[in-house]
């Protein structure tokens, strides 16, 4: 499969939420080269020692529930629909793997 | 059972009441004192106890939370930077998976419902006999308009439901017939949004999926404050339902006057399942995912007979087996989803 660009996957996500907030979808982190990946902007020494023992929870963890954890695939990508509502921002989150939606969720 | 009760702070409390409170709180079950003690030497003193469930008696300022970082904080604008937990008390000290899959079923009775001993005793009254009381049929369910499908998962696990979710309808005390719609039923599931300001946080909301849909005050504390839940098991998976801190109030601490679980427990409920932060919730597929998710998994433990706390025990872990199977990027999310998941109420209640 041809590697998908940031407009390719906005316009994937889009379509897998409402038409009123389509409007407001941004990529947020990606595997594309050439696109900045939000995420990982700023990330130093002590960030990388957080994700590191975060990693580590989640392989304890695993191994306490008896999950068996996904081998690392294609990035997934975020893109985001931030909308402004009367009870604080209620964003709307899809994410892209191999250029399908694999899910969708925002907070209640 | 172990009952958890800083009797110190609840004497301070109490005053000339403090010994009587005392008295109904020991009709629970074994009491272990833990006045004196930090949240880390309460953990330990739990950690030495035998097998069973540990009830912690009161609110945050009888028995504090554990405050742990947001794993999603910052993550899809998600601005709860901490989140107050009661997990780590069913944690073994130095074992940090088991503040997300707990060993130990934990269930908390706060005392916030209403500011004197004479509600504290009536509310104790009803958790003493929660574990005999037979929970009444029907079942009352209702969701956004954007949760209909994650509501509808819901529905699919609860035992006994009947009907359907209600959908976004507006719901003012004032409304007849509204509190017959809640009295006197069983089962419940909500799936509205919720706020964590007030005046806003007394109510949960509704929402169409119209463009730019108004939030609709759908059920609100003062509404179940008409309303008979004696005997009920209620779970929310809408966002702050289970929040006790206050910060940054601007008119006083949270009561069954304006807090959705409080207010359910000061009316008869035997348990209430709910979040302390902001809940994510699936919008797509099978909607079987994040907090809705752990709550339907609560209702199955319910149908199969366990205990209200180790019914979420039992689903947090259950959960995170398939959550951590899944994506990694859905990781994070799953962390915050089951460290904010609290059970109030009688930990031997059953459905």
């Amino acid at each position: 499969m041809a590697t998908l660009n940031n407009s390719d996957i906005l316009k994937i996500a889009r379509e897998a939420v409402p038409e009123h907030i389509r409007a407001l979808g941004q990529v947020v982190t990606s595997s594309e080269p050439s696109a900045p990946a939000v995420a990982l902007a700023g990330v130093g020494p002590k960030k990388r020692a957080g994700a590191a023992a975060r990693n580590t929870l989640i392989a304890d963890l695993a191994k306490h529930v008896g999950a068996k954890l996904p081998k690392a695939t294609a990035d997934v990508t975020a893109v985001e629909f931030p909308e402004q509502t009367a009870l604080g921002l209620r964003t709307t989150v899809v994410h892209v793997k191999n250029g399908k939606v694999e899910r969708v969720f925002k907070r209640g | 059972m172990f009952v958890i009760c800083s009797t110190a702070r609840v004497r301070a409390k109490y005053g000339a009441s403090g010994e009587k409170v005392l008295k109904a709180i020991g009709r629970l079950g074994q009491v272990v004192d833990v006045s004196g003690q930090s949240p880390e030497g309460i953990q330990a003193q739990i950690a030495g106890l035998q097998v069973g469930p540990a009830c912690l008696i009161g609110g945050y300022d009888l028995i504090p939370p554990f405050m742990r970082a947001n794993p999603t904080f910052g993550e899809s604008h998600d601005d709860d930077k901490d989140v107050p937990t009661d997990a780590p008390y069913g944690a073994t000290p130095g074992k940090p998976v088991e503040e997300y899959a707990p060993s130990r079923a934990v269930s908390r009775i706060p005392d916030d419902a209403t500011p004197d001993a004479a509600g504290f005793l009536a509310l104790l009254a009803h958790q003493v006999a929660a574990p005999t009381i037979i929970t009444p049929k029907g079942s009352f369910e209702e969701a956004a308009d954007e949760f209909a499908g994650a509501a509808g998962m819901v529905h699919g696990s609860m035992p006994g439901a009947v009907g359907k979710p209600k959908l976004s309808p507006p719901g003012k005390v004032s409304d007849a017939g509204l509190t017959a719609l809640l009295s006197g039923k069983g089962r419940f599931h909500i799936l509205l949004h919720g706020a964590n300001f007030d005046p806003d946080w007394d109510s949960l909301w509704g929402r169409g999926t119209a463009a730019n849909a108004k939030f609709i005050r759908a059920l609100s504390a003062q509404l179940i404050d008409l309303s008979d839940m004696r005997g009920a098991v209620v779970s929310f998976s809408s966002c702050y339902s289970a929040m006790l801190d206050a910060a940054p109030a601007l008119e006083g601490a949270r009561t069954a006057k304006n807090q959705v679980a409080l207010a359910c427990l000061s009316h008869g409920a035997k348990v209430v399942f709910g979040a302390t932060r902001s809940n994510w919730i699936g919008m797509d597929g099978d909607f079987n995912s994040f907090g809705p998710a752990l709550m339907a998994l609560v209702w199955t433990q319910l149908g199969k007979g366990k205990p209200a706390a180790e019914a979420l025990r039992l689903a947090k872990a259950a959960y995170l087996k398939v959550a951590l199977s899944q994506s990694a990027s859905e990781h994070d999310y799953a962390l915050k989803t089951v460290l904010q998941a609290q059970c109030y109420g009688h930990p031997e209640a059953t459905l």
